[in-house]
């Protein structure tokens, strides 16, 4: 339970499926989720979303704007989440936001890892 | 909580094998279709779900399932633009089904639009079907060869900016669309 959900969350989750931005996919802009998305392709943008979860063969360029941020892929830019988990697969450049945060030992991260308070993301999350 | 936490293989396994994905979608230069045959198109379609909403042009070399919005340009091999989807911007793809709205040109080899789709903008197709009760505002042009009337529309309009250079020769698609604006 590294990220902390609570009951109403998982079963929120178990009822609304996740967007799937596919493998296959490229995007250049901003994509808004109000839900979760899984990240498989490339954005080069904004990802905003309740959570956001970057699957190994994902990238994103750009921001990444969550409660929840889960990251095995590709990421060139800022994480702004209170909660951020790094996988073993992740390769994370530039800088994380960040209040509660998991890193795997074999996650590749260059850049800062800022922590700041819950307050701090408040104004900055729709959700 | 499981979609955070990897045990193996993620329990929701829509497409077979990611990490092959990935090696298709980096060496995608020219030869998209090479291991994938017709039909056994890289597993599932990528989808766009209901609260999604995406500013921007959207790209791909399979297949794009929309149900949420997009607003911008989308390129693919088969776009499906589900019920409850809008999107406003051009959809330019090999096979275009259309259950929901989009505001823009379609272009496309097959277009078909249900009786749920709306669509307002012109139709470019090479097929199309529309069925009893969808809503089509714009204009449907046949094309025999997918950007013939392009060719045409610049080899006339070449014609017409001699001045320009010489631009005899049959020019290209992209140069076909970059001509015009800068007239």
């Amino acid at each position: 339970m590294i990220l902390g959900r609570n009951a109403t969350d998982e079963h929120e989750l178990a009822g609304e499926p996740a967007s799937i931005f596919g493998a296959s996919l490229t995007l250049v802009g901003e994509l808004w989720a109000n839900g979760d998305v899984r990240i498989q392709g490339r954005v080069d943008g904004v990802v905003t979303a309740d959570r956001v979860v970057l699957e190994p063969e994902g990238r994103i360029e750009g921001s990444v704007v969550a409660r929840e941020v889960h990251i095995d892929g590709r990421l060139i830019g800022q994480v702004f989440a209170p909660t951020v988990s790094i996988g073993p697969t992740a390769a994370v450049s530039g800088t994380v936001f960040y209040n509660k945060l998991f890193v795997s030992p074999d996650a590749v991260i260059d850049g800062r890892m800022p922590w700041r308070p819950m307050h701090y993301f408040e104004g900055r999350l729709r959700v | 909580m499981s979609m955070f936490i990897k045990t193996g293989k993620p329990s929701e396994t829509r497409e077979p094998e990611p990490v092959s994905e990935t090696k298709v979608m980096e060496s995608k230069g020219g030869q998209q279709q090479g291991a994938a045959g017709p039909g056994s198109q890289k597993g599932a379609p990528s989808i766009i779900g209901p609260r999604l909403t995406i500013t921007g042009n959207l790209e791909s070399d399979g297949e794009i399932q929309i149900d949420g919005t997009v607003k911008g340009d989308i390129r693919g091999k088969s776009v499906t633009v589900g019920e409850s989807a809008t999107v406003d911007g051009s959809v330019d793809a090999d096979s275009v089904r259309v259950s929901g709205a989009i505001e823009g040109k379609i272009e496309a080899k097959s277009v078909a639009i249900m009786r749920t789709g709306r669509v307002i903008g012109d139709v470019i197709h090479e097929s199309l079907e529309v069925e009893a009760g969808a809503y089509l505002d714009g204009h449907c042009r046949r094309t025999d060869a997918r950007g013939e009337s392009k060719t045409t529309a610049l080899t006339s309009l070449a014609g017409g900016s001699q001045k320009h250079g010489p631009s005899t020769d049959a020019p290209k698609i992209g140069s076909a669309q970059a001509k015009p604006a800068s007239e």
